[in-house]
């Protein structure tokens, strides 16, 4: 028993530690909108006790009542911790004084000694509208089953009706009811046809809020807030919406004095449909090749797993933007790899939350890459080029320049063996290139054929060839007249070395003799023959003959000289009479020879 | 002395005699060679429109050659005008027909005009024959006709001097040859020349011109052709020029609208 009072104080313990760990809140609130004369409530609430509130400065407005206290508190387990809150209320009522907007500077308060301040709150003071203010008595019923269109509808408001293609706009659904607004019962919505649509997060609960609308005040609800990219340009509508509302309707029985007093109430369907709404859409200025589709402001920051590698190991570049647009429209940036890298799709990943300010957040994308080849690389930086709607232009952001190492791997050679040879990649199309090297220019219209010298050549090869002809021709007459002057004198020659070798005869000077018998022989064929003495040979010689007719007498008295000539000269010993007869031989066999060979 | 010889030297000696010639007629002041390596220059660096301009300057200084058209017509691709180019490639094509190079960027800058024109097909042999002769230009038809001209005067030498017999029947017969191929491709030099001199095809310059069926403004517009299109010109009136267009079709146009080639 003493130990379970001793947990129980121990629990009351740690809730009051509990209470007091959390943040003191000091909260002020108002409606937003009041009518002239109409009394309102201006509430505070502090979630711990405190003392000594101090009103701030209401000279704008009558107080009329207050300040009444209230205390709540709440004590809850949720999946087994419990916590406790506590809540002391201070109430006003008021009464403004003047219409216009006034702003009601924070109240503070002290908690445990120290000062706490509030937030401040703007209440809009409108001229009332027709209707007397206080009892509800008198209040204009419609006729049952029936809302006044100006009572209850709803509205599509956009926060700009003309944007780029690709920029955001907000589009807000609100329903304004002047009437005792029970429920809903359908809500058709539209499907944003033609647009991105990306939904603010509202609170599940619609609160009704008072709002001002040309001099009226309404309880406004917010039903949804989507934010809201164009995809197309030009007009485009946005769908009505439809509610079926239930409206709470005072049912009048006529007749009855206490009627007024005891009025019943019925619920009644209403249905309202908004306006239908148009957005114009203005297409971009022309956009540069590399628009990556992105529509607002950007960030870009890049990075790289690993700057040297080994070949076929993986390499990621991360490309990150970061911003405010249509951040999940952003086309992957190109990346411009060497080409004998291989390259996978980008990963994308994106994380972004919808805020009245626009959608926020990132956008990564993941290059996968493999080098295959050793050696460096350079990846030149990649350019991001979004537009900017409130500049009205586009911006290129570049990430840095990487340089990548790739070193030879291991079993590397044997993947080389097997795909040696690769089909030679066409990477683009283009033009060839400029003819290098100087340009033989020559005159406009100049054409060589046809030209004077054109015709010249030919006209010289011609001449060459006619001084050719002429040259030999010339050549072969000289060469006639050299043949007949030693033709000529072959036989005077011929004597002559015959006379010598009488002489040699005379002397006895066999060696001489013979020399000169030969040298006179073979002299006088050369020359009657026109054949050099180089080439001349004994069957040449008679060859030679033959062609030039001589009897066949002659040429054997010839080759016997020719042989006995010889033979001395290598056995010398004939004696003079064999040289006597030799003589005599060789002077009928020379005058035989002039006589026959012309 | 023998004659085979000689008769080499003979062969030889037009060549040298033909290089002196043209040698001759390619000097050129230095300035222009230093313009055109700055066009080059331009190009190399992205300047375009600089380069056609360097490029028109040497053009306007009254020279020309295939690879200054070539060029130029690069020059005016990567500026983007097209038009320009397919004329300059035409008019490179024109002094040197069978540059692949030429034929390859030009078929690169048809791409990109308005017009596609399907070619109409010329009956076989005629279209054969048109391209024989137009796969060389004037000038290499005329030295192929010289060297064969020479070829057959050495042969012929060969034929009046030699000795032997049976060198004397096959130098007859292929100086006969010679002298036949020397006749052929003289006739295809000239008709190229004829081409070269007259021009008979233009390049439409401006960006669309209407086609006319008679030569006045109030002729009946029988189709409409873009910039860019080449056009063989068959006829002329006054400043009105019959056109034929690759597929057949025919009709009049004033002549401010092309640039001929």
């Amino acid at each position: 028993m003493k130990i379970r009072k001793l947990y129980l104080f121990i629990l009351l313990f740690m809730f009051g530690i509990n209470g007091f760990a959390e943040q003191v809140t000091f909260t002020m609130e108002a409606p937003r909108v009041v009518e002239l004369g109409e009394q309102f409530r201006l509430s505070f609430s502090v979630n711990a006790k405190g003392q000594n509130l101090k009103l701030p400065e209401l000279s704008d407005f009558d107080v009329l009542m207050g300040p009444s206290t209230s205390t709540s508190s709440s004590f809850s387990i949720i999946n087994g911790v419990s916590s406790q809150s506590v809540n002391y209320g201070y109430l006003f009522v008021l009464r403004a004084k003047k219409a216009g907007k006034f702003t009601i500077s924070p109240a503070s308060i002290n908690v445990n000694g120290s000062q706490f301040t509030s937030n401040s709150v703007t209440i809009e003071v409108v001229k009332g509208s027709a209707k007397p203010s206080g009892g509800g008595n008198d209040e204009p019923a419609a006729k049952v089953g029936s809302v006044p269109k100006s009572d209850l509808f709803v509205k599509v408001i956009l926060d700009r009706r003309s944007v780029y293609k690709g920029d955001h706009l907000i589009a807000t659904i609100k329903i304004y009811s002047k009437v005792n607004l029970n429920g809903f019962e359908d809500i058709t919505l539209p499907n944003f046809e033609g647009f991105w649509a990306q939904d603010i997060e509202l609170p599940q609960q619609i609160n009704l809020q008072r709002e001002t609308l040309n001099g009226e005040i309404y309880n406004v609800g917010t039903l949804k807030k989507t934010i809201l990219f164009p995809q197309q340009t030009g007009n485009i509508t946005i769908a009505p919406v439809k509610i079926d509302c239930i409206v709470q309707q005072r049912v009048r029985r006529s007749g009855s004095f206490f009627d007024d007093f005891f009025d019943s109430f019925a619920n009644v369907k209403a249905t309202v449909v908004s306006d239908p709404v148009t957005v114009s859409v203005n297409s971009l200025p022309s956009s540069p090749a590399n628009f990556s589709g992105a529509v607002g402001r950007f960030d870009l920051s890049s990075s790289i797993t690993n700057t040297s590698v080994k070949e076929n190991d993986p390499v990621t570049i991360k490309l990150d933007v970061r911003g405010t647009g249509n951040i999940k429209l952003i086309n992957p940036p190109k990346i411009q790899l060497p080409p004998d890298f291989e390259v996978y799709d980008p990963k994308t990943t994106s994380n972004f939350t919808a805020t009245s300010a626009g959608v926020n957040g990132s956008i990564s994308f993941e290059y996968l890459f493999l080098p295959r080849n050793v050696g460096d690389y350079t990846i030149p930086p990649v350019d991001f080029v979004y537009f900017d709607p409130s500049a009205g232009k586009y911006v290129t952001k570049s990430t840095q320049e990487f340089k990548i190492r790739v070193a030879r791997g291991e079993g590397s050679k044997n993947i080389m063996s097997v795909s040696s040879k690769e089909d030679v990649k066409m990477l683009g199309k283009d033009i060839r290139f400029l003819k290098q090297g100087a340009i033989q220019l020559k005159p406009k219209g100049y054409v060589f054929f046809g030209s004077l010298n054109f015709y010249l050549l030919y006209l010289g090869g011609i001449a060459a060839l006619l001084a050719l002809y002429l040259f030999n021709q010339k050549r072969i007459r000289e060469n006639a007249n050299i043949a007949r002057l030693k033709n000529k004198k072959a036989n005077k020659i011929a004597l002559k070395r015959l006379k010598d070798a009488n002489l040699y005869l005379k002397k006895g000077t066999a060696e001489k003799f013979y020399e000169s018998i030969t040298k006179a022989f073979w002299g006088y064929l050369s020359d009657k023959l026109t054949i050099p003495v180089a080439e001349l040979t004994r069957e040449s010689a008679s060859a030679a003959l033959e062609q030039r007719k001589a009897s066949a007498e002659v040429i054997t008295g010839l080759m016997h000289i020719l042989d006995t000539c010889e033979y001395a000269r290598f056995a010398p010993g004939g004696g003079s009479e064999k040289m006597h007869e030799l003589y005599d031989e060789a002077t009928d066999v020379m005058s035989q020879m002039e006589k026959e060979i012309k | 002395m023998n004659w085979i010889m000689r008769t080499k030297i003979l062969k030889y000696c037009p060549f040298l005699f033909a290089f002196l010639v043209v040698k001759g007629v390619s000097a050129q002041p230095a300035a222009l060679q230093d313009s055109l390596a700055q066009a080059a220059k331009f190009y190399n660096s992205g300047k375009y429109n600089e380069a056609v301009r360097t490029y028109e300057n040497v053009l306007t200084r009254g020279f020309e050659s295939p690879v200054l058209y070539f060029n130029l017509g690069n020059a005016y691709y990567k500026a983007g005008n097209s038009t320009y180019a397919i004329l300059n490639f035409e008019r490179a094509k024109k002094l040197s027909p069978n540059d692949e190079d030429i034929s390859y960027n030009l078929d690169m800058a048809r791409k990109k005009i308005v017009d596609n024109i399907v070619t109409l097909p010329q009956p076989g042999f005629l279209a054969w024959w048109k391209q024989l002769i137009s796969i060389r230009s004037a000038d290499q038809w005329g030295v192929h006709s010289m060297i064969a001209f020479f070829i057959f005067l050495a042969l012929f030498g060969l034929f009046l001097f030699s000795g032997t017999a049976r060198v004397k029947k096959l130098a007859f017969w292929i100086s006969v040859a010679a002298i036949f191929y020397s006749a052929v491709t003289f006739s295809f030099g000239n008709e190229m020349r004829k081409r070269l001199l007259k021009p008979n095809s233009a390049v439409i310059t401006e960006r669309s011109v209407r086609v006319k069926g008679s030569p006045s403004e109030t002729g009946t517009e029988l189709f409409i052709i873009h910039e860019g299109l080449t056009v063989q010109l068959t006829d002329q009136l006054g400043d009105w020029i019959e056109i034929r267009l690759p597929d057949g079709n025919k009709g009049w146009v004033k002549e401010a609208t092309m640039t001929k080639i």
